[in-house]
């Protein structure tokens, strides 16, 4: 895993955007909600807990290091709501999450859109 | 002559308009040096720009940081109960309901499934931020207006992020929520979604002796039925924060509830008396309609934070979270976790 704090990565896009904030048991205020980035890559492992799921994907830069980032979800009950459950997240699959990323620029950011690799997309 | 009269009254004008322009506009919320100083202004909404309670708390997350908001102020929080206290409140209800229903097993009301709460301004949403701080007293009005300033700088404080327990208010208000009737008790359960809260009303004991009571998460409770209606009193609750621009409680805080079905529903009231934080008992519906979930999830805040390790407060009070590769950060996914607390014993042997 790398870390470097450049964030190049071939498949971000940059958008700006106004989300209303989700239902959470912590301040959103490390995330940067007036960006939206857009990332593809593999996802290492689905934690499907409360009081936050999370999903790690790593991704390839435009130097083709790899990258692990974190992308928190919301809560069981949420995530269940929109159709997403353990099993919709496999290890291997090749994902696109769109997630508002940290302020400081940390691999890590909170999810608004996962398409999977059947294509379906939950928001 | 008129000339003149002219160039004087243009004159005044003109200095009327400096004078008035140079009047600095009062401080706001958003605006002050020193919060502290502005203990006049605390219970005007012009303070807070007229920002409800919720709006403040999410006002960094929606990049709205001292802008005006909505006005809205749509509930009567002051208790409409003539009661000083809620042994007096409970005692008159009892009386009223000539000692309570006495209910088994078979005449119990059906309550089953899980409930959401709604309309109620426990959820901080619609109320004004200067309704909650006229209704405490000047100790917690202070305390209030330090959480708030600090939620609409992003600087929140919920006790959830740190593995803390939620505590009474947003138990009763959160969801879903289960009732399980029995002829002597009812046990109430919350899935606050970061831990799973229980609450045990006792229908056939009265509290334990003063000497023997102490504070606890949920207090404790006990009740009686008036006809289908169930009326709880809670005492022993621990001071503690209902957080998102709400307010500061002590342990002197007790609680009437009462609920009762009503068609597809369940109506639910509670009224709070704390002669140390309130300058009046303060009161909430509370209107439960049945739930969408499926079933309860069992839930503990410690599941994805670890042990009060990934969430934390920085210097500058904001609070963060760890990505895997910080310091510290608790893998989640791992199965086994105390293999690697296990492994640094094997090592240092």
């Amino acid at each position: 895993m790398n870390r470097i704090p450049t964030i190049s990565t071939a498949a971000i896009a940059m958008a700006v955007c106004a989300l209303a904030p989700v239902a959470a048991h912590h301040s959103h205020s490390m995330f940067d909600m007036t960006k939206e980035i857009s990332l593809t890559g593999t996802v290492t492992s689905f934690s499907y807990r409360n009081p936050h799921v999370f999903l790690h994907v790593d991704v390839k830069n435009e130097k083709g290091e790899v990258v692990s980032w974190a992308v928190e979800m919301s809560n069981i009950t949420n995530m269940q709501g929109r159709g997403v459950y353990l099993a919709t997240f496999k290890p291997g699959d090749t994902v696109t999450v769109k997630i508002n990323p940290l302020k400081d620029g940390r691999f890590g950011g909170n999810y608004t859109s996962v398409t999977a690799a059947d294509g379906k997309t939950y928001e | 002559m008129r000339k003149a009269g002219f160039a004087l009254a243009m004159s005044l004008s003109v200095a009327a308009l400096l004078a008035a322009q140079a009047q600095p506009a009062p401080a706001t919320l958003f605006t002050t040096a020193d919060y502290r100083q502005d203990q006049a202004r605390w219970t005007d909404p012009a303070y807070y720009l007229y920002n409800t309670a919720r709006q403040l708390t999410d006002m960094q997350v929606e990049n709205r940081f001292g802008q005006k908001g909505s006005a809205a102020d749509k509930y009567q929080i002051k208790s409409p109960y003539p009661f000083k206290a809620s042994l007096e409140h409970y005692e008159a209800w009892r009386a009223r309901a000539k000692g309570g229903t006495r209910h088994t097993a078979a005449t119990l009301p059906d309550w089953d499934g899980l409930w959401t709460v709604r309309d109620t301004w426990f959820d901080s949403n619609d109320i004004q931020a200067s309704t909650v701080a006229a209704a405490l007293t000047p100790q917690y009005r202070g305390y209030y207006v330090q959480q708030v300033k600090a939620e609409a700088e992003g600087r929140h404080w919920w006790a959830a992020a740190f593995c803390l327990p939620d505590g009474f208010i947003r138990g009763v208000s959160r969801s879903p929520q289960q009732f399980v009737l029995r002829p002597n008790q009812i046990v109430m359960v919350t899935d606050t979604l970061v831990a799973t809260q229980v609450r045990w009303v006792d229908t056939d004991k009265a509290h334990r002796p003063e000497a023997q009571q102490f504070p606890q998460w949920l207090g404790e409770s006990i009740g009686f039925w008036d006809g289908n209606a169930l009326v709880v009193h809670t005492n022993q609750i621990r001071q503690w924060n209902a957080t998102h621009s709400l307010f500061e409680w002590s342990d002197q805080m007790t609680a009437i509830e009462r609920y009762e079905r009503v068609g597809n529903e369940i109506i639910g009231e509670i009224t709070l008396y704390d002669p140390v934080a309130f300058i009046y008992p303060l009161h909430a519906r509370l209107r439960l309609t049945r739930s969408n979930a499926d079933r309860m999830v069992y839930s503990t805040c410690t599941d994805t934070n670890g042990p009060s390790t990934n969430i934390y407060a920085r210097p500058d009070g904001v609070v963060d979270e760890k990505v895997p590769g910080d310091a510290g950060y608790w893998d989640a996914t791992d199965p086994r976790p105390w293999a690697a607390h296990y492994a640094i014993g094997e090592k240092k042997r």
